[in-house]
């Protein structure tokens, strides 16, 4: 070894070299073009036929949602008494409820508030939870501690008396004070789970490089730990989404959802509940666009998930 | 809804007792009742062999200790467990009538003291059931200390109430503070037993009101002993109350069950046939309707048309259709600037269309409301609603154009720019799917009526009241019932600037002809005094009544001899199953 | 790790405490009190009676202090506005265990479900039974339990009669509840299991054990189901307490006399010691499972030190 060494360095002289112009980068040339971590994602996300359908009927529901009512004849609060109960029909594409109103332009309305308090829910959610969740496992020590006594102490008091007490002082049930009273405690879940999976990362080799290379703590946490985090935060939004949509259907079920005259699917579900035994589809029209909404952000998570998940680069 | 009425109603009975004083007639002293009451008599009895009855309970009872429990569920089961001195049933002519239940009683000439005899009784125990017994549960029901909520009911008896409460009855008791618990001497109150079966009980005066107090679960007996023994948990488990009643509690799982068993050693045992009853707890309503279709429970209500359909298509269940003396009825805060206005009021109630909103809501089971009186109320002999007419017919007469009058009246007040930009407020006092549906209805009825955007907010129950007496909000909806025969309950409520329902309207002319009622003898007059009050009532609108009450129950008609009294208090004393 | 432990138990006692506090005055602050639920307008006497009978008459910061003071000095919560005698301890003991009993059924059986479809649906992915556990995962996600509890009821108890539509006390009672209940769990941990095993598959360690010759059932058990569960941990932890705390709708319909039902009573009745008894006792339950589930993570993941070691 030190032999072959010896003479490699007797044959080399300054001569032997000669400066590159900096101009000239061809040594540097790349055999595939640059590919971004989103655009990777994107590429592969093209791939996966059923999370695209579901995107695309994702598309046509909320497309439905905003545009449906002003396909219908009917207003979403026109009571009919003459027309209760009935059955769907060609009039009346769902049929009509108690009140004789037309639930398909009821679905259309309630969806609008079902869909927003999904989405708007889960995105704040994950949004926050995965700050405090990342601030709180990188930050560790102190005031990791404090952070995750604080979730302790809002998780600890039980979700429907926040719920309760909180719509007890804002005196309105709209969809903003709905937001508030249901995130309020949303996103504490999230928190969790990020720091979970952050204090599994942490210790791994590339953080300590980042971290020896001098980057910055926020760096660190945004270029790579929440990336490699993404797949469990795109999993939780998808469940999150029907988490909210149901959670707001809970509330619905004991009374405190949206205020009337608005409605939701959960509220409309709730109330077809009591004559569920004689109408049958007045509750499985909710139900059944409650279920294709999830199975949708499902599907779309999934694929979501397959073509953000850095370890399944190829 | 049913929990909520409910609610409502025994409310309302307890304020009407309370503020009952009107027939104060000694003539009604009665003749010592000794006789033996054979409760199934005067129907063919074939009992069956198995006599286990299975009812059902909407709620938990809060407790089955007599001065502190305040709801419906428990005195449900009090009334099987304990014996009142007096009953109260079905009379022979269908009327109401009171009966000795542990007791017989004599009255005094001018009316003011009650002898009552006992029965010889037994408690469960064995022991001998004593006036001692009857003379401490009254005397702990009204000692400041226990707390009990209805002890108010007990009023009529001599220095039943603190002086001091006495004194400041009516105005507001500002200084809390100062108002320390008042020295109150229990050996002055007018409750005494003269020996072991003599209990005799002095009244301030005359009250047409006080049998009927003696019936009710204020006045069950308890055992001093029991009390002692357990403490604040009286009344809370089977193995911690004593009663001695027809029947025993012999397994409450809360919140699930409770069953009652016969008790051999009551005094008239030979005359209660049900061995055992069933009583599970449930409130969903279609899991109610269900087990009624199952034969789990033998009697359910029922207000929705395809379970009425459903029920009315079984030979074996009979439909039993009773008009309650109740009125359901908006409320108009009187103290808001918009409703302070007597023709925005008469705007909102010409609004409604009563035999709509019947239809509608209640699937036709109520009856729309022809005035504040409820039905079944009387003058002497005189239906007191067929005298009074339809004055809700009178106020559409006079309000063809609800909208008109509403613009009429924003005009007058200057607030023009609100016509057809006017928004309300409406507090429910439920937050159930139900209500959530009437609030939409109303909703859609103002809008198309009247151009109003009507916000609706369901609140709990206490919030509901607390809004209420603080006299923030717009426009109510509530229950209000009496027991009482005569409308005068049904009116003075809105006398004096009406605190008990909180329109806080005050109307001189009102206040004066009601009052002047209460001390008129002659029926005539008196009814004509009623009819010029509830027209005054129906013009200014400070409530505008919606529809009346009628209570449907569907039973098994193997269910035989059932006491259907609203107010008796037989409870599973009386009936019996045949040919189930 | 016992110093951890220890520090730990000190810290629960203080977010107990804090938890406590925030309630009671915030349950004090809100409109409406338990009389109002009762009746309305009694007597001034009778009102202050009652008041008095429960200390209600005093200023809240005072009540708050004998309320600590009881708790603390004797462990007693107080006893039940609305319900007269019925001791807050005494109702949680009677009823969380209700509640935990076909809670926990429910629980175990929808994990010990769930996992083991996530675990076939994760070795079969993109094959049929990939395919078939992501629907039923997909139908306990999509229908509420309130939907899912009515097709039951009307299905089992109304039509063909198997089981009473609602009840306690019998082993038939639980029939309904808990299969109302499972769906939920089942869907959640299905999901969650099969893509925590799909990842710990692809994870060089297996490679390693495959390369190794290490047993398909050796790495499924010691290598795969011990990284694929780590996650899972942390979601159970704050599952046991609403166990315990039960599902207030589904109690409501089957007439379970559990303690989610009591709690939503209480909270609409206004009745403030038994508000203040169940969260207490949810908040204990809570923080005491975290913490457990804090240290079994350490336990099992060695990739996690326990900061009170390092520091």
């Amino acid at each position: 070894m030190s032999d072959v060494n010896t003479n490699t360095m007797a044959t080399l002289s300054p001569d032997s070299f000669k400066p590159i112009p900096a101009a000239d980068k061809s040594a540097e040339f790349m055999a595939r073009p640059k590919i971004t971590y989103w655009s990777d994602a994107w590429r592969r996300f093209k791939q996966n036929k059923v999370a695209l359908v579901a995107g695309v009927m994702l598309l046509l529901l909320i497309l439905m949602v905003i545009f449906g009512p002003m396909l219908s004849p009917y207003a979403y609060d026109a009571i009919n008494r003459d027309l209760r109960h009935a059955p769907p029909s060609t009039e009346h594409w769902f049929g009509t409820d108690e009140l004789g109103r037309d639930i398909f332009t009821r679905i259309c309305v309630g969806g609008r508030v079902s869909i927003a308090i999904g989405i708007c829910g889960a995105l704040i959610s994950a949004i926050v939870g995965t700050l405090y969740g990342a601030i709180s496992a990188f930050a560790g020590g102190a005031v990791d501690n404090i952070m995750m006594r604080i979730v302790e102490i809002l998780n600890s008091v039980p979700y429907l008396l926040v719920i309760i007490l909180l719509q007890l002082y804002l005196r309105e049930r709209n969809l903003g004070t709905m937001l508030i009273a249901l995130t309020i405690t949303g996103w504490l879940g999230s928190a969790r789970m990020v720091r979970g999976q952050l204090l599994a990362l942490k210790n791994q080799d590339f953080v300590l490089a980042a971290r020896t290379l001098g980057v910055s703590p926020m760096r660190i946490i945004l270029s790579h730990l929440i990336p490699n985090t993404m797949n469990i935060i795109i999993i939780a939004i998808t469940f999150d989404i029907p988490g909210y949509i149901f959670a707001e259907a809970f509330l619905s079920f004991i009374g405190i959802g949206i205020e009337s005259p608005m409605t939701s699917w959960g509220a409309m579900t709730s109330i077809a509940q009591q004559s569920f035994l004689f109408y049958p589809t007045e509750m499985l029209f909710p139900s059944l666009m409650i279920a294709i909404t999830m199975l949708s952000f499902v599907l779309l998570g999934d694929g979501l998930r397959d073509a953000l998940d850095p370890r399944l680069r190829d | 809804m049913k929990k909520f009425v409910s609610l409502m109603l025994t409310l309302a009975l307890m304020l009407s007792l309370g503020a009952f004083n009107f027939v104060a007639q000694a003539e009604e002293a009665e003749e010592a009742k000794e006789d033996f009451v054979e409760w199934n008599s005067g129907t063919e009895f074939t009992p069956d062999e198995d006599q286990t009855f299975l009812d059902f309970l909407g709620s938990e009872p809060t407790s089955l200790d007599p001065a502190r429990a305040s709801d419906n569920y428990a005195i449900n089961i009090m009334t099987n467990i304990y014996e009142p001195l007096v009953l109260v049933h079905t009379g022979s002519n269908g009327d109401l009538e009171y009966i000795a239940g542990g007791a017989s009683w004599e009255v005094s000439e001018d009316g003011t003291v009650y002898t009552f005899h006992l029965r010889d009784n037994q408690w469960w125990d064995g022991q001998p059931v004593t006036a001692q017994d009857y003379e401490y549960a009254l005397k702990r029901a009204i000692d400041p200390a226990t707390g009990a909520p209805y002890v108010y009911l007990l009023s009529d008896i001599l220095n039943a109430v603190p002086e001091e409460a006495e004194e400041a009855d009516g105005e507001e008791a500002e200084d809390a503070e100062e108002a320390e618990a008042p020295e109150f001497d229990m050996d002055a109150v007018g409750v005494k037993a003269l020996d072991d079966k003599t209990l005799e009980i002095t009244l301030k005066a005359p009250s047409a009101t006080f049998l009927h107090v003696m019936s009710q679960s204020i006045a069950f007996p308890v055992r001093q002993d029991k009390i002692e023994e357990f403490g604040e948990a009286y009344g809370t488990e089977t193995d911690k109350v004593m009663g001695n009643g027809p029947f025993t509690i012999t397994e409450w799982t809360h919140n699930t069950k409770i069953v009652l068993e016969k008790n051999d050693t009551y005094w008239n045992a030979a005359n209660v046939v049900y061995t055992t009853v069933e009583i599970p707890i449930m409130s969903d309503e279609n899991t109610i309707m269900q087990s009624f279709m199952n034969r789990e429970i033998f009697a359910a209500g029922a207000t929705k048309p395809e379970w009425r359909e459903k029920f009315e298509a079984d030979p074996d269940v009979e439909k039993i259709t009773m008009d309650n003396i109740a009125t359901f009825f908006m409320m108009f805060n009187t103290q808001d600037e918009l409703f302070s206005n007597a023709k925005v009021r008469r705007a909102f109630s010409a609004a409604l269309d009563r035999e709509d909103f019947n239809e509608t809501i209640w699937f036709g089971n109520l009856k729309p409301a022809t005035g504040w009186v409820p039905l079944t109320i009387y003058v002497g002999d005189q239906n007191y609603r067929e005298a009074a007419g339809n004055q809700v017919d009178a106020l559409h007469e006079q309000v063809p154009d609800p909208k008109a009058l509403l613009d009429e009246a924003l005009t007058e007040m200057g607030m023009e720019d609100k016509i057809d930009n006017l928004e309300v407020s409406i507090i429910l006092g439920a937050t159930d799917a139900w209500f959530r549906t009437f609030g939409e209805y109303l909703q859609s009825v103002f809008k198309e009526v009247l151009n109003v955007d009507l916000k609706v907010e369901q609140l709990d129950w206490t919030v509901f009241s607390d809004r209420v007496s603080k006299s923030d909000y717009q426009i109510g909806y509530m229950a209000w019932g009496s027991e009482l025969i005569e409308p005068n309950a049904m009116l003075l409520i809105h006398a004096d600037g009406s605190p008990q329902v909180g329109t806080y309207w005050n109307n001189e002319e009102y206040n004066k002809l009601v009052h002047k009622a209460q001390n008129t003898v002659d029926d005539a007059e008196r009814l004509q005094l009623y009819i010029d009050a509830e027209k005054i009532l129906m013009e200014e609108s400070p409530v505008a009544p919606v529809v009346h009450s009628v209570t449907n129950t569907y039973r098994y008609d193997f269910l035989k001899n059932v006491d259907d009294l609203v107010w008796g208090n037989m409870g599973y004393r009386q009936g019996f199953i045949s040919g189930k | 790790m016992i110093r951890y432990t220890v520090k730990r138990i000190l810290m629960m006692f203080l977010t107990l405490f804090i938890v406590t506090t925030i309630t009671f005055f915030l349950m004090h602050s809100v409109p409406g009190d338990p009389l109002a639920s009762m009746a309305k307008k009694l007597p001034d006497y009778a009102v202050q009676n009652f008041y008095a009978k429960y200390g209600l008459d005093k200023p809240v910061t005072e009540q708050y202090f004998i309320f600590l003071k009881n708790l603390v000095t004797e462990g007693d919560l107080g006893e039940s506005i609305t319900k007269p005698g019925r001791s807050v301890s005494q109702t949680i003991a009677e009823t969380a265990p209700i509640s935990a009993q076909w809670g926990f059924i429910a629980m175990f059986i929808g994990i010990a479900i769930g996992t083991f479809l996530g675990i076939i649906a994760a070795y079969n992915r993109g094959k049929w039974p990939d395919y078939v556990v992501t629907f039923i995962a997909m139908l306990g996600v999509c229908i509420p339990s309130f939907v899912f509890a009515s097709l039951l009821q009307y299905l089992l108890a109304g039509k063909w009669r198997l089981v009473p539509t609602a009840g306690w006390g019998k082993p038939i009672h639980f029939i309904l509840p808990v299969t109302a209940a499972i769906f939920g769990p089942i869907a959640t941990y299905a999901r969650y299991t099969r893509s925590s095993v799909l990842e710990v598959l692809n994870q060089d360690y297996i490679l390693t054990a495959e390369a190794k010759g290490v047993s398909r059932s050796g790495i499924l058990f010691k290598h795969v189901l011990r990284n694929a569960m780590l996650p899972l941990i942390t979601m159970i932890g704050p599952q046991v307490a609403g166990v315990f705390t039960g599902s207030f709708v589904l109690e409501r319909m089957f007439s379970i006399p559990g303690l989610g039902r009591y709690f939503v009573e209480s909270i609409n009745a206004r009745d403030y010691t038994m508000i203040i008894g169940t969260t207490v006792f949810y908040a204990a339950l809570f923080i005491f499972s975290v913490l457990i589930v804090d240290l079994v993570y350490g336990l099992v993941d060695p990739r996690i030190r326990l900061s009170g070691r390092k520091a």
